[in-house]
């Protein structure tokens, strides 16, 4: 039998008359990294929030490692680990002591505490930097920081709000060889991006959510297959082309237009070259279908603010 | 609702964890805070005590310097906690975001708030223990009386910690203290019988020094301290005692509020 390790049943969350996450139903399986996608305010932070019991549920039902959240906080905080968006590093201190006065919070022995603060930092790769003070680490390395603070108290499983949100290239690749790691190890792990190259690579399931309702939900490699396909022609139109254009791909293609940018969705059994060959454009690329496309389609691509 | 508000707060091994995490840091910088601790109490000593007490002589019946000596020790508790519990818990909840951290923990917003006013109180007595450790060599302690004021002004560390953490919990921004202070604690430190005997003021001074927690702190300190022991004042440490307890339930279910949205 699959163990679930958290489970969301028409859970909901508003503020005042304003309904963040709308009713949502979700399993979560030990040892998945499950993403939660979507734009700035979507509701995924809300979420997140209440898996970790720092937000109270609306309504509906939530529970984390098989205990109810609205009553088991205390037991259900001694077994997870949180990286929030915001690290909230202790700048009054070190980042060895960051971590220890932090494992005392967990009532973890100062001599074990030690040691696996001393363990984590080697395997976040921060060591040398153990008796730096918060203020003289990057951004990634905070970051780093935040998510060993997260495994100070063995956790069982592990909720990274944004993990490498405002991370430069390096530090993306360093953070996301940390959580490949932990996944390989058999950690339940939980995150939220807005980066869909994050969760191609590191989720095994996820769901677009926007407005605080989930728009699709499925594997990665599924998502694609399923709203895009294998491939992608990209092309330009300005306006008066465009009609051209529409009816000349309608009727064998799904696409989209974004801004005057033709996007045809090559479905598996189509040939992209194909497409191509039919475009009397000299601008027309063909690349693989991604998760990106995904979301743009199923969320919309008007700029909302 | 009334009920959170007069029980005492639940404390815990979350609380004593908050509490060690702001010893920890004072630790580091222990010397630092030794020499602000004695320097202003101090200075009221030399310039109200020698200075404005050669002019005094004496208040009802005694050397102005023995009746001021009390008042410092508890304007010093006050302003101990008030400084810690203001502005540094105020950096720690919005600014740091220390509490946010903690309660990924199984310590609870109870324990993070007690354990912050607790921490407020002890850093104030460290101020009040080195104010009685300047009395004692100036050969102002006499008797057992005098040893008593400690645990009275401990427990006016706590109601002016919790006092400011309170306020603390309803700040906006770091502005929202120069009301507190302009409005609270200058007012307080002048009215409570702290250098002058409240039996002169008018009646209206009189009854407003009654609700300020400040002014039973002075009483029971200053009696005791010149072994003047009576019955009577146990209603100021009762009322003194309930004050605590009563803001120190305001600070937590406003900062929960704050914090658990």
């Amino acid at each position: 039998m699959v163990e679930i390790v958290a489970e969301g049943r028409n859970l909901t969350k508003r503020y005042g008359d304003k309904t963040v996450v709308d009713g949502i139903h979700f399993q979560i399986k030990r040892g998945e990294c499950f993403g939660f996608l979507g734009p700035n305010g979507a509701g995924k932070t809300s979420t997140m929030k209440m898996m970790y019991c720092l937000s109270p549920v609306s309504s509906g039902e939530l529970y984390v490692l098989g205990l109810d959240v609205t009553t088991r906080g205390k037991e259900i905080k001694k077994r997870i680990g949180v990286v929030p968006q915001e690290d909230g590093l202790d700048t009054d201190f070190t980042v060895l002591e960051n971590l220890l006065v932090y494992a005392s919070y967990h009532n973890i022995p100062r001599e074990m505490a030690e040691r696996r603060a001393r363990e984590l930092l080697r395997f976040m790769r921060i060591d040398e930097k153990s008796a730096a003070t918060v203020d003289q680490l990057s951004g990634g390395m905070k970051r780093r920081l935040a998510l060993a603070r997260g495994m100070i108290n063995a956790p069982e499983m592990l909720f990274l709000d944004e993990p490498t949100t405002g991370l430069d290239p390096q530090a993306r690749l360093l953070m996301w060889d940390n959580l490949r790691a932990l996944k390989s190890e058999g950690m339940s792990m939980i995150l939220t991006t807005h980066y869909m190259e994050e969760a191609e690579k590191i989720c095994d399931r996820l769901v677009i959510m926007d407005n605080g309702k989930f728009l699709c939900e499925g594997r990665p490699q599924d998502l694609i297959n399923e709203h895009i396909g294998h491939e992608v022609v990209e092309f330009t139109s300005d306006d008066k082309d465009k009609n051209y254009f529409i009816e000349k791909v309608k009727n064998n293609y799904d696409y989209q237009v974004i801004r005057n940018r033709f996007h045809l969705f090559i479905k598996n059994g189509q040939d992209g070259k194909k497409a191509v060959a039919t475009i009397p454009s000299s601008d027309v690329t063909i690349r693989k279908a991604t998760l990106e496309d995904v979301f743009l389609k199923v969320a919309g691509h008007e700029l909302k603010e | 609702m009334w009920l959170d508000m007069v029980r005492f707060p639940k404390l815990g091994i979350g609380t004593y964890r908050v509490w060690y995490r702001d010893f920890f840091y004072f630790k580091k910088y222990f010397i630092g805070s030794v020499f602000w601790t004695f320097s202003e109490p101090l200075l009221y000593i030399v310039a109200f005590g020698y200075g404005l007490g050669f002019f005094v002589g004496q208040i009802e019946g005694v050397p102005y310097m023995m009746f001021l000596a009390p008042a410092i020790m508890a304007t010093t508790a006050m302003q101990g906690a008030v400084f810690e519990s203001t502005y540094s818990s105020f950096t720690k909840l919005r600014v740091q975001k220390t509490y946010e951290t903690i309660m990924m923990t199984p310590v609870s917003v109870e324990d993070v708030v007690a354990g912050e006013i607790l921490w407020g109180a002890s850093k104030a007595f460290f101020g009040v223990l080195g104010v009685m450790f300047v009395y004692v060599v100036m050969g102002m302690v006499h008797g057992i009386q005098p040893w008593l004021t400690l645990p009275v002004l401990f427990i006016l560390c706590w109601c002016m910690s919790a006092m400011s953490m309170v306020v603390t919990s309803f700040a906006r921004d770091y502005d929202s203290f120069t009301y507190f202070f302009s409005l609270v604690i200058t007012p307080m430190s002048l009215l409570a019988g702290t250098f002058f005997p409240l039996t002169h003021f008018p009646k209206w001074a009189q009854t407003a020094a009654w609700i300020m927690p400040l002014t039973h702190g002075v009483v029971v300190t200053r009696d005791l301290f010149l072994s003047h022991w009576h019955n009577a004042l146990w209603l100021n440490l009762l009322l003194l005692f309930g004050m605590s307890v009563l803001f120190s339930n305001w600070a937590i279910n406003q900062t929960r509020r704050r914090l658990i949205y």
